[in-house]
């Protein structure tokens, strides 16, 4: 059981930086999730710690002990590979065993912990089977207990759901939860889909050209975002973005877009008045956008609980998705996205009025993409940083 | 059942026939039962000829999958592994004749105190060795020993000529085998505890074990069919023969058929079974 620390850590391949200043810490027993786009670094930063690439500056700590130089195979660590891995010529049975054999582990040790193993990833009845003759689920779990058996002090996960189809992607996920709490273990895994950072994680960094964006609990970057990058990258569907020109009218401040405005909440005006006719990135989640007809439940008869004004837009087209509908809408030359009632009865190609809950704004500077946060929201990121510096870690 | 009738004519007929001419006499006029593969498997010259395949069949195909797949896994990790490659490869791109040809100047002998043509023992005698004539001698270099059977020297000249030419088609094989395995194993591996050496004999060696099959197959038919470099070499000369060359001689020289066909008849027994397992396993890797 050991945590981890990033410490200025960087890789290049060439010129390229693939991994820029990576200083991360990661508490014992911690789920954290690194998610970023494809050659965003993530991966490499993975294979770093595991001790597949060599860094080229900064230090890694498993635990207190500083791995740099210590090889893959001493660093207490078990991975589990985006094409799972398994070796194509041993039985699941032996597959899981390796590692264990490798290391002299007595034969009835092995055959207990694999047992185990396989017990906890039902997987029992496939041990004298090769890997070739099991579905990419039953390959997905064999690895899994591949690296269970090693009863390593770190998991390194790479993507490890992207090759199972959806439902079993969905399944897996919260296999994937149970086992974390089951193992007790810490946990580091690393993908490119914000859904599965979003539902498996204690904390996910956000990564974006090698640098970490943002670091946080999965509800702290969906609700306060640092930059626009995080804002964009955190939530499904994306948030929507407008280039805004902040006003000040006889109704006081606006984020005006040409096409239309809309009024700025009164917690904001502070934060928003050093950019008084210049312009922001002013962001606004699909479901913070409500149709008209059906407002969220206790707005229906008082306005007053949002900040809120009617844009008129046109319907572009409707996907149903069930229990709600996205809407791809058009004001003037503004696109934008909103995820509303799926009692709205909206047609491609009509006319309606839609509601922007503006308490629940984003506005990021437009040259830096950095977000301009009120004074509260600064007050609770500050906190937060408290709290994770009091996480015992070795410096 | 045109194919059918193509392979009756060019194949199966040949083959029946041969097999046919075997129990004859040299001219094929007259019956005489098993006397020719009594020759086969009793004259010493013909015995002789059986063991040297035997040891072109092991030596040859043991040296050259070694050293092809040395070459594979080491010229995988040079930047220069093109150069590499092409280097080992080319003897295989020269003609069989021609190489022959070429390591007949190698192996060049002339008595001690003339001057040396052949590269070898002109840097031996450069070096203060005596001169040997390679392509001749039984007894090992530099010795007195003299090893029974097959085991001679000049028999080490030739198959070290064999290997020469075929390492180079071992490695490429063997190459594009080891660039298959997804490096994503080996990494799994290495996590997994594993060192460089385990790597490649816990993984590398038994997930290439088929590749190294087609190709040991390959190499075992070449050595039983192996002809061209013993015949421009030797002739067979010196307990040099191969089954291949004296079938030639029984054929051409002493215009034997029957004894020509009895050891075509016994090559092609040593062949067809590894043809069958070859056949086999490329079936069953198809179907998986």
């Amino acid at each position: 059981m050991a945590g981890v620390r990033f410490k200025n850590v960087t890789k290049r391949y060439g010129k390229v930086l693939a991994v820029n200043g990576f200083s991360l810490d990661i508490a014992d027993k911690e789920f954290l999730v690194l998610v970023g786009p494809s050659g965003s670094g993530k991966s490499t930063a993975l294979r770093l710690l595991a001790g597949l690439e060599e860094i080229n500056e900064g230090n890694i700590y498993i635990g207190d002990r500083l791995i740099n130089n210590v090889p893959a195979k001493d660093r207490g660590i078990a991975m589990v590979f985006q094409s799972y891995a398994l070796y194509p010529h041993m039985t699941v049975f032996q597959n899981m065993a390796f590692g264990l054999s490798l290391r002299k582990t007595p034969k009835d040790e092995i055959k207990t912990r694999v047992e185990k193993a396989a017990d906890i990833l039902d997987i029992t009845e496939l041990l004298k089977r090769k890997p070739r003759q099991l579905s990419g689920g039953q390959r997905q779990r064999v690895a899994l207990g591949r690296a269970i058996v090693r009863k390593p002090d770190v998991f390194l996960l790479d993507e490890p759901l992207s090759n199972l189809d959806a439902k079993l992607r969905v399944q897996t996920r919260a296999g994937l939860s149970k086992l974390h709490q089951r193992l007790g273990t810490t946990f580091v895994y690393v993908t490119h889909d914000q859904v599965e950072a979003m539902t498996m994680a204690t904390r996910i960094a956000v990564m974006d050209q090698g640098i970490i964006q943002q670091v946080g609990k999965p509800q702290e970057l969906y609700n306060r975002p640092d930059n626009a990058f995080v804002a964009g990258f955190i939530g499904s569907p994306a948030m929507n973005f407008f280039e805004a020109s902040v006003t000040n009218g006889p109704q006081g401040m606006k984020l005006d877009m040409d096409t239309f405005s809309v009024p700025v909440p009164k917690d904001r005006l502070s934060a928003l008045n050093p950019f008084l006719k210049k312009k922001i990135t002013f962001g606004m989640r699909p479901e913070h956008i409500h149709n008209r007809e059906f407002l969220p439940p206790g707005c229906e008869a008082d306005g007053d609980c949002i900040t809120a004004s009617p844009v008129k837009a046109k319907v572009e087209v409707t996907e149903l998705m069930g229990n709600e509908i996205f809407l791809h809408l058009v004001a003037g030359d503004k696109s934008f996205l909103a995820r509303v009632d799926p009692r709205t009865s909206a047609k491609p190609g009509q006319d309606i009025e839609v509601v922007f809950n503006m308490d629940n704004m984003h506005a990021f500077d437009p040259e830096t993409g950095q977000a301009i946060h009120t004074q509260k929201e600064k007050g609770q990121g500050e906190g937060k940083e408290k709290v994770e510096k009091s996480i015992d870690l070795p410096s | 059942m045109p194919a059918f009738l193509f392979v009756t004519v060019f194949l199966i007929y040949p083959v029946i026939d041969t097999l046919r001419i075997s129990f004859f006499n040299r001219n094929s006029t007259e019956f005489i039962g098993l006397d020719n593969y009594e020759y086969v498997f009793t004259n010493s010259t013909a015995q002789s000829a059986l063991l040297n395949n035997v040891l072109w069949l092991v030596l040859f195909t043991v040296l050259a999958v070694g050293l092809g797949l040395l070459f594979a896994v080491l010229s995988g990790r040079v930047r220069y592994e093109a150069m590499a490659k092409a280097a080992v490869f080319i003897p295989m791109a020269i003609s069989f004749v021609a190489a022959a040809v070429i390591w007949r100047f190698m192996y060049a002998y002339a008595p001690e105190g003339f001057t040396q043509i052949g590269l070898i023992n002109a840097a031996g005698t450069g070096v203060g060795l005596e001169p040997i004539a390679w392509l001749v001698e039984h007894p090992l270099p530099y010795t007195d020993v003299t090893l029974p059977g097959p085991l001679h020297t000049n028999n080490f000249a030739l198959v070290a000529v064999g290997v020469w030419m075929w390492t180079g088609f071992a490695m490429v094989i063997l190459s594009a085998g080891l660039k298959g395995i997804s490096t994503d194993i080996l990494e799994a591996a290495r996590v997994d505890g594993a060192g460089e050496w385990q790597i490649f004999r816990r993984i590398i060696l038994p997930v290439l074990s088929p590749t190294i099959a087609v190709v040991a197959t390959t190499l075992v038919i070449q050595a039983l069919k192996k002809f061209d470099m013993v015949w421009v070499m030797t002739a067979g000369n010196f307990e040099t023969d191969v089954v291949a060359t004296l079938m030639f001689k029984q054929m051409f020289n002493f215009s034997d058929f029957g004894r020509a066909a009895a050891l075509a008849v016994v090559l092609l027994a040593a062949i067809l079974p590894i043809m069958l397992i070859s056949i086999r396993r490329f079936r069953a890797q198809e179907e998986t």
